[in-house]
């Protein structure tokens, strides 16, 4: 029986994510400093990285694969080999490629924290840092 | 001046006290003879006076190329010179205390006077310097001691007159022979007589004094010149202060101004007082509000930074047990490696040991006793290798490769680095705070917007700026001012300092004047002199013919004696031309003629002491110049007759003069066998050995004594 191998699939995120993510980018020329900003702009990578690492510990349930109005996230230079060592057998186990399972986690974890910001909760309090 | 008496004491050879009495009734009669043989005491009469007027006495003077060489003083006591020392011999060494004394006592213009001079030394004196000299004169009942009395004693008789009043017959030839020539020495006798000294002295100290004004001008002139350059220093100094005290002057005005303007600023400020707080506040806030903005920025920055470690800090929460865990497989991995190749030699050595087994011992070469058991032994050893291996390799699992290959990736993107959590943690609080303190800052400013009215901030603030502008332009200028006025202190102190003292000038005018008021004296004077000097010359001229043609025998054939400028004194002839071939007699009269002109015209009236007259003189000359000398309307004249120029009787015989009185200084040996040296009395008779004793005073006479005793001649009435 032949083993699946997850391809490394596209990095996306749906448009609320996309949104959210676009809300906390500073831009230094437009951005007023006094709210909150977690990005510099252009920097998208390695926010949903991000977006992924909160999804992935916090163990959120993925929500629905694939929604038609999404965003790509560019995946130059990308790392897919290193996020491959951590979440392949997942990827596998779900039938999904590593971009598409991190894409999940990246949608779940900034929906989440979105969420959690809109609750009026504490940045380091939602991360539990 | 009239000389009364003198009285010697232990001089010369006057031993103990011994008065000459020239006090008479007969006050026309001036003439006085001492007669004696050598060594009788005629000179030392002489030099006593001297001695008592001057303090000194000179050995005779002698003419060296026509001018007077001055003899050394002679001394008070000599062993060496004993003839020649003035204090009596047996004085001195038979007296002690040691004493030799001059008294006289004269009249005059001036009054009475009395003169003592006393020379006294209390052990045995050796030198002069042991005698204690004492002078003591008393002038009209006033007693003078030491300068002072020499100094009374100069006005009534200058010492350098002494010459042309105590005339030595000896030296009257030397003295001719001067005057023939025209010495130095002459002229200045006859000047001292002349009494030019005197003002050519006060010439040469008002040349002196003048001398001084030039210098005292010179060091002004230098003076001025010091005081030109300091003025110029002054003078630039005082241009540079003028500079800084018009700077002051304007800076003060400045300073005036803005604070005025500062007082009508305040005071617009006050009627905004009640919404001032808050203007200011507000204006505070807003410049807070602006800093904090930067802040802010930079904060985010720091955070943003931070903060991109934020998504493998929440993955290693997960990720870091994985990662203990493969990291323990991999070591696990790597012992499990390292075992298996240790086996795998140890299997290799066994199948070696066991291929090369023999019964041979390696080590002793004896047959092995049991080698089949050994070999045994081997070969289960081998087995048992074989089993590790094989459960070694069995228990392989993951492939080392792939542990690695995902270490490697766990550390090089999620591994977060030391440290990067605190340091995120603090970055977001920090930015945190500072946002929150701008959010407060924005409300209360919005609070305070609702109160004060932008207009009035705007108002409040241009008000506060231009106070704050006002201060400090204030400030700027008092600084400037403070400035300016030490500046001003520092070049008023070099000004000052620099600055020569005030002088009106008239000291140096003063002494203008007085150079050149000396200047009119000196050439003055110097006129009077010249014409003094010829008046003089001409006065003596005249006063010397007359006397020359008294004394000479043949007057009808002399004109009388003329003196060139420089004194050169010649006799001329009736017909008007000098006299070649003078006799030594005509020439020595020329002298005392001279001599005795330049005393009438010195005006001084004092006795003249004449040693000696009548030397190298014939008769008709002796005669001539005692009737001379002798005649009523002159001073008194002393003579000190050598019993080779005249004899007593041989005047008293021919009428030769009128003698007030006379008196002959003896010996004992002089009348011994004749009469009492004491007492005149022929009664003595000889009692041996040059003795001789008198029956009329009972004193025993020693001829041998060289002692002399006067005894006054009985003239004829």
């Amino acid at each position: 029986m032949s083993e699946y191998v997850p391809l490394e699939g596209t990095l996306d995120v749906c448009l609320e994510v996309h949104d959210f993510m676009t809300s906390l980018e500073y831009n230094p020329k437009i951005s007023e400093a006094t709210r909150l900003l977690l990005f510099k702009e252009k920097q998208k990578n390695d926010f949903f990285r991000f977006g992924f690492s909160i999804g992935y510990t916090k163990k959120l349930d993925l929500i629905a694969k694939k929604s038609k109005d999404r965003r790509t996230i560019a995946p130059r230079s990308f790392p897919y080999d290193a996020y491959r060592t951590i979440i392949e057998e997942e990827a596998i186990q779900r039938k999904m490629s590593i971009g598409g399972l991190l894409s999940a986690y990246a949608d779940a974890g900034l929906l989440y924290l979105k969420q959690e910001l809109e609750a009026g909760k504490d940045l380091i309090e939602i991360l539990g840092l | 001046m009239r000389l009364n008496y003198l009285v010697l004491s232990d001089i010369g050879p006057f031993r103990h006290r011994h008065v000459f009495d020239f006090s008479t009734e007969d006050s026309q009669n001036s003439g006085f003879a001492f007669f004696a043989k050598n060594g009788r005491g005629k000179t030392t009469i002489y030099n006593a006076m001297k001695w008592a007027l001057f303090g000194k006495v000179r050995r005779k003077s002698k003419l060296v190329n026509s001018m007077v060489v001055e003899g050394s003083n002679r001394p008070i006591v000599d062993e060496n010179a004993i003839d020649t020392m003035l204090m009596n011999y047996d004085a001195w060494q038979d007296d002690s205390p040691q004493q030799m004394s001059v008294l006289f006592i004269a009249e005059g213009d001036f009054g009475k006077l009395q003169v003592q001079r006393t020379a006294s030394c209390s052990t045995m004196a050796r030198k002069d310097k042991d005698f204690e000299i004492e002078l003591t004169v008393s002038l009209n009942g006033t007693s003078f001691t030491g300068v002072a009395a020499e100094e009374e004693i100069a006005k009534v008789f200058p010492v350098e007159l002494e010459r042309f009043f105590f005339i030595d017959g000896e030296e009257v030839e030397a003295y001719t022979t001067m005057m023939k020539s025209s010495s130095q020495g002459i002229i200045d006798d006859i000047k001292s007589i002349l009494r030019l000294p005197s003002l050519t002295r006060g010439i040469e100290d008002l040349k002196s004094i003048r001398g001084g004004y030039d210098d005292a001008i010179q060091v002004n002139n230098q003076k001025e010149q010091q005081v030109a350059r300091a003025s110029d220093k002054a003078r630039n100094f005082f241009g540079q202060l003028s500079s800084v005290r018009k700077h002051i002057s304007e800076l003060e005005e400045k300073v005036l101004g803005l604070n005025e303007r500062k007082t009508i600023l305040n005071e617009e400020m006050a009627g905004h007082e009640e919404l001032r707080l808050y203007a200011e506040e507000k204006i505070d806030i807003e410049g807070q509000l602006k800093v904090l903005e930067d802040s802010i920025q930079i904060s985010l920055e720091t955070f943003l930074i931070e903060f991109s470690s934020a998504g493998n800090l929440l993955l290693w929460e997960v990720l870091g047990p994985k990662y203990e865990s493969i990291s323990q497989q991999n070591d696990a991995n790597q012992n499990r490696q390292f075992e298996l190749s240790s086996k795998l030699r140890e299997l290799k050595n066994l199948k070696s040991t066991i291929d090369a087994f023999t019964s041979i011992c390696e080590s002793c070469g004896q047959e092995v006793p049991d080698a089949e058991a050994h070999l045994s032994k081997k070969k289960m050893e081998l087995a048992g290798v074989k089993k590790a291996i094989a459960d070694l390799e069995s228990n392989g699992g993951v492939d080392p490769k792939v542990l690695r290959k995902k270490m490697s990736a766990i550390e090089e993107y999620f591994q977060p680095n030391r440290g990067s959590k605190e340091r995120l943690i603090r970055a977001h609080n920090y930015h945190a705070d500072q946002v929150k303190r701008f959010n407060d800052l924005a409300e209360r400013l919005s609070d305070l917007s609702s109160l004060v009215s932008e207009d009035s901030t705007k108002e409040i603030q241009d008000l506060a700026n231009k106070i704050a502008r006002t201060d400090q332009a204030l400030m700027k200028k008092e600084q400037e001012l403070k400035e300016a006025r030490f500046n001003e202190d520092e070049l008023d102190r070099k000004y000052r300092s620099a600055k020569p003292a005030s002088d009106d000038g008239s000291n140096i005018r003063d002494i203008f004047y007085l150079r050149d008021t000396i200047k009119k004296f000196i050439v003055g004077i110097e006129d009077t002199i010249k014409s003094y000097s010829e008046k003089a010359t001409q006065e003596v001229q005249q006063e010397a013919s007359k006397v020359f043609k008294q004394l000479s025998n043949s007057p009808d054939a002399f004109e009388g004696i003329r003196l060139n400028k420089q004194f050169k004194a010649r006799i001329y002839g009736t017909d008007g031309r000098p006299v070649v071939g003078a006799s030594s007699g005509m020439e020595v009269i020329m002298t005392l003629s001279i001599i005795d002109a330049l005393r009438t015209v010195s005006r001084l009236n004092a006795p003249v002491f004449f040693d000696t007259p009548a030397r190298s003189l014939d008769k008709d000359h002796k005669n001539g110049m005692l009737n001379y000398f002798w005649r009523e309307d002159r001073s008194q004249f002393l003579i000190f007759a050598h019993t080779g120029e005249f004899t007593v009787e041989e005047i008293l015989k021919d009428d030769l003069a009128r003698f007030n009185k006379a008196w002959e200084l003896l010996w004992p040996e002089d009348v011994q066998g004749v009469s009492c040296i004491h007492c005149d009395s022929i009664k003595i008779s000889y009692i041996g050995k040059g003795k001789s004793s008198c029956e009329g005073c009972g004193k025993i006479t020693d001829s041998s004594q060289r002692q002399t005793y006067p005894k006054e001649v009985v003239l004829n009435e």
